[in-house]
């Protein structure tokens, strides 16, 4: 039995706390999350200025460079400085990701919650086309989208959030059931509360925190498909930087100037990681048994 | 229950799934996309061949009788003419599928090969060294984008190291063998072109190891759970008990049942593999399905998009089916 | 000159156990599930483990067959000797071959005790095999190899006349399967062939315990653990897998450490009754002197308990109080908070295991 939230509790937090610290793994990742979102937010504040080298002006003169103390990743074939420009492409997938996460959170949110508390048919039809949906293979949704509606940032959020929501629904729908059946919700009911208030009260407040700790893992890997799309040609236009595109445009210099496609590439993989495993240190957050050992 | 009544069930769960996919690929087609006729006639349509293109699609009608068209051509198989070949969909995707399967089934396999061992010894050593470098090599994969491992290894095997092939499916200096499936390997080992097969099994391996190497996590984990869950349960004591030693307690008895859950994920396998291919067929040349959908994307084909994304789903649905009657197959629990 | 000679192989133990200990590892501390257990186990002898759950009933017989989880589990003192060695010494390798044959343990689920994706015949089988691994001296009676080879080739073929062809096939494929057979008739189930290729949930759950049983039959080993082997069966079913028990005792002379928690099964079972509370023993001796001149006043709590639900009459007498929390054990006797007659020097010494009169044991400040 999940233990009902009804207030944020201090005591609960520094369980947390101690949680989150006790592995080192999880903080390790948890630090290069937040320090990429934190360098996303930097030089999206400054417009770039805080970068090295201007991530736009293309000077014929330095093409395809190794790496350097001048330049730490080296040049691309038109003599931008690649470091500057992977950083430059923090915050359109911070963006990217953050948007898809959200707008899947907040769908599935609502949609789960609806499906679980009113059961019945609503709750079918909802399931049905969650169903429908997660029978598409999520790279290839999202492929369909994005070149139906033609190749860009907003597009390919737009072709993302169909991807995602399905899964947020489910768990939103399967959080409620277990809220539903709990004290707390079934003497709101005996005393008559509307069905609209029951779930913004107390349903949804309980299951927020579970979600938002799979969104968390899920930012990572929202850069991993939203890559691979602008590898392919449908997510960031050129020039804009973009890991999976700057990878792409060096695909033909993988072997005189590896460094070119392979740091982007490996840029994502830190990413990913980091999310990965601080997500799973979130999970033990949620996990009861684990909470039991730490108060 | 009976296997074939379970079949049936099967199957018949399927018709709603696809009915709505196929849904939602109508929307997609049709209905969302901006300039309905511009897209599926090609850039460079004049008036008279989107007006051609337009009656013949009924895209002026209203939306029922317009779904009721687009239901029946893709089930006659009219999955669209390509604007840049002049062919139809459905025949540019038969000659490129074959490749994309093999591709896919190699993947499969290394992926097994890699994947379950892996996991069984991450179970028996749980939580000891063995348990954690096996959990992050299996994450460090999962969480690369496919074409990192795949430029890697590319770049290594291919260039560096020049073990391996850069690109395609066979030497150009070689014919290809006789077309009975498609499938370079199988034909040439069912037409005994033993130059072809050699030829064709070493262009094979390092695209379909990259994939193995990023996806393998996905069976790792579930056999590593799974063998983690048998090996507590109490006919495992009660084999001890018996007096069987350590190796047929694990091989015999923990395997054979920790593997049933495991086929489960052969249909996410699949969906994720056929996903990676897209990436991986760009990088090597392959020419499967995946190197089709992109090469379509770049010349703004849109009904090949399409006809791919149909032609994917449908393959990742019905793998998700057969691991499911594989489930049957192996647990005696469902059918008997 | 042979009586004397039979006298002193009927007191030889097959199991002789002294002073075991064992503990169970937690976050903060050491959790003592079993303190200082002494019992030797006769020839042929039932002798039944009785008391609440957590006395530590179980965790004795899984160190005596040493299939304690360790960690958390572990041994910290006293042996074990079987077959002339302290099996607690022995390595794992050693170990395993002496289960099965020498030692062996069945469970309260049977039919969570098989193996769900193998038949009855392959997994009856498997005890076949190990113990034609192990040529030791021991009579095996009637049973010859190359008789059944021929039956097995007979009985495949009826066997694929089934409708259960993916099992038939499964079995079929052993040459053991007349073995098996022969097996499954000792126990008493009737149609032994039809029951070899059913799969473990095919099964009833007396069904599925007598073909444990019937395991334990053909590796005859010489202790067997039966952990609470019929709590989870009917009363009639109960019946048949005590009278096999019986069979076990007399025909192949296996002594066995019969776990439960149910007085009136003991009863009808048990030559001898060891009683257990808290991870120690505080009462042992024959099952008619634990029930008619009783000593330690736990075991007269049990009885009270118990008798009250077959006679009908009296109110039922639950023991007042809980079974102590392990981690946070009473001082003195361990029994006293709860127990009737207890004096000062319960509260303040412990009761050692006495020997009062012929084999009667028992751990009380009352009987000295």
């Amino acid at each position: 039995m999940k233990k009902l939230r009804t207030s944020i509790d201090a005591q609960e937090l520094a369980i947390t706390w101690r949680i989150l610290r006790s592995s080192s793994i999880t903080l390790a990742g948890g630090a290069i999350a937040l320090g990429f979102l934190v360098i996303a937010l930097s030089v999206w504040i400054s417009g770039n200025a805080i970068l090295p080298y201007n991530v736009y002006t293309i000077s014929p003169a330095s093409t395809l460079q190794a790496p350097s103390l001048a330049h730490l990743l080296g040049t691309d074939d038109l003599g931008r400085d690649i470091f500057s420009r992977i950083l430059a492409a923090a915050p359109i997938d911070a963006e990217v990701a953050l948007s898809v996460v959200g707008s899947a959170v907040i769908l599935g949110l609502i949609l789960g919650s609806i499906a679980g508390y009113v059961g019945g048919r609503v709750e079918e039809i909802i399931m049905r086309v969650t169903d429908v949906f997660l029978a598409f293979p999520g790279l290839v949704l999202a492929l369909a989208i994005a070149s139906s509606l033609g190749p860009s940032i907003f597009h390919s959020i737009l072709a993302l959030t169909p991807v995602w929501w399905p899964s947020y629904t489910r768990l939103a729908r399967a959080e409620t059931l277990s809220v539903k059946s709990q004290q707390y919700v079934e003497a709101s009911r005996a005393v008559g509360q509307r069905v609209r208030h029951i779930i913004l009260a107390h349903i949804i407040p309980n299951i927020i925190p579970d979600l938002l700790v799979y969104a968390t893992l899920d930012i990572g890997n929202v850069i991993l498909v939203f890559s691979v799309l602008s590898f392919i040609g449908l997510g960031a236009q050129p020039p804009t930087p973009e890991w999976g595109l700057l990878t792409s445009q060096g695909e033909s210099y993988l072997v005189s100037a590896p460094w070119y496609p392979i740091a982007p590439a490996v840029a994502i993989l830190i990413i990913a990681i980091a999310f990965s495993l601080f997500g799973d240190g979130l999970r033990d957050v949620l996990d009861p048994k684990v909470r039991g050992l730490f108060s | 229950m009976g296997f074939v009544t379970y079949i049936i069930k099967r199957f018949l769960l399927l018709i709603p799934i696809l009915l709505g996919v196929t849904f939602i690929t109508y929307v997609i087609s049709r209905v969302t996309v901006p300039n309905v006729a511009r897209a599926w006639a090609g850039p460079r349509a004049g008036p008279q061949a989107l007006a051609a293109l337009s009656a013949r699609y009924h895209l002026n009608d209203p939306v029922y009788i317009q779904y009721f068209y687009y239901m029946k051509d893709l089930v006659t198989g009219d999955w669209g003419i390509s604007p840049t070949t002049g062919r139809p969909v459905l025949y540019d995707l038969k000659i490129f599928f074959p490749a994309t399967v093999e591709l896919a089934i190699a993947a499969v396999i290394i992926t097994i090969i890699i994947g379950i061992p892996t996991g069984i010894l991450a179970a028996i050593y749980h939580n000891k060294k063995i348990d954690h470098s096996i959990r992050f090599l299996y994450l460090a994969g999962f969480s690369s984008p496919p074409f990192l491992v795949g430029l890697v290894m590319l770049l290594l095997f291919a260039y560096i190291f020049k073990i391996f092939p850069t690109e395609g499916e066979l030497s150009s200096s070689l014919a290809p063998p006789l077309r009975i499936t498609g499938m370079f390997i199988v034909d040439s080992l069912l037409t005994g072109n033993w130059v072809d097969l050699r030829d064709s099994l070493w262009h094979i391996i390092l695209p379909a190891t990259a994939l193995a190497l990023t996806y393998f996590g996905v069976v790792t984990r579930i056999t590593r759970s799974s063998m983690l869950e048998v090996l507590q349960k109490d006919f495992i004591r009660a084999s001890y008990a018996k007096g069987l030693s350590k190796r047929s307690v694990i091989y015999k008895h923990a395997v054979r049942n920790a593997m049933i859950p495991t086929t489960t994920v052969l249909g996410l396998l699949l969906g994720a593999l056929l996903s990676g291919t897209i990436v991986i067929e760009t990088i090597f040349l392959w020419p499967g399905i995946g190197y089709y959908a992109v090469l379509s994307i770049e010349s703004l084909n849109f009904p090949s998009v399409m006809g791919v994304t149909i032609l994917f789903t449908i393959s990742v649905i019905l793998a998700n089916l057969l691991a499911d009657l594989l489930y049957a197959v192996i647990d005696p629990r469902i059918t008997v | 000159m042979s009586e004397a000679m039979s006298e002193t192989t009927n007191h030889r133990s097959v199991l002789d156990i002294n002073d075991l200990t064992v503990a169970y590892k937690t976050f903060n501390r050491n959790v003592v599930a079993l303190s200082n257990v002494s019992l030797d186990v006769p020839r042929a002898t039932i002798i039944a483990a009785v008391g609440e759950s957590g006395c530590g009933k179980s965790t004795l017989g899984l160190s005596i067959i040493g299939l304690l989880q360790r960690p958390p589990a572990m041994v910290t003192g006293g042996e074990i000797v079987f077959e002339g060695r302290d099996i607690l010494k022995v390595r794992e390798a050693e170990l395993s071959r002496l289960r099965g044959t020498g030692i062996s343990m069945i469970f309260q689920e049977p039919m969570s005790s098989l193996d769900p994706v193998y038949t009855v015949g392959q997994q009856l089988t498997e005890a076949i095999e190990v113990r034609e691994n192990r040529k030791q001296n021991r009579d095996y009676g009637p049973f010859e190899r190359t008789t059944a080879h021929h039956e097995s080739h007979n009985l495949a073929s009826r066997l694929l006349g089934t409708n259960n062809v993916r099992g038939a096939l499964n079995t079929a494929r052993r040459h053991y399967a007349a073995g098996a057979v022969e097996a499954l008739r000792n126990v008493q189930i009737s149609d032994p062939e039809r029951v070899l290729d059913k799969y473990p949930h095919e099964l009833s759950g007396g069904m599925a315990q007598r073909v444990m049983i019937a395991g334990a039959l053909v590796e005859r080993p010489s202790f067997l653990i039966a952990d609470e082997p019929t709590s989870a069966l009917d009363v009639t079913t109960q019946a048949q897998v005590l009278s096999l028990m019986r069979e076990l005792r007399d025909v192949v002379g296996t002594s066995i450490l019969f776990i439960t928690h149910d007085l009136a099964v003991a009863a009808q079972i048990a030559d001898q009754v060891i009683v257990m509370y808290a991870g120690e023993i505080v009462e042992q001796s024959s099952v008619k002197e634990i029930f008619q001149e009783h000593l330690h006043p736990y075991t007269e709590g049990l009885l009270n308990s118990f008798s009250s639900k077959y006679k009908d009459e009296g109110t039922m007498e639950a023991i007042s109080g809980d079974v102590p929390n392990l981690k946070n054990l009473p001082s003195g006797c361990r029994f006293h908070p709860r127990c009737k007659y207890a004096m000062e020097k319960c509260r303040l010494e412990h009761p050692e295991i006495r020997e009062t009169h012929q084999r009667h044991k028992v751990a009380c400040h009352l009987i000295s």
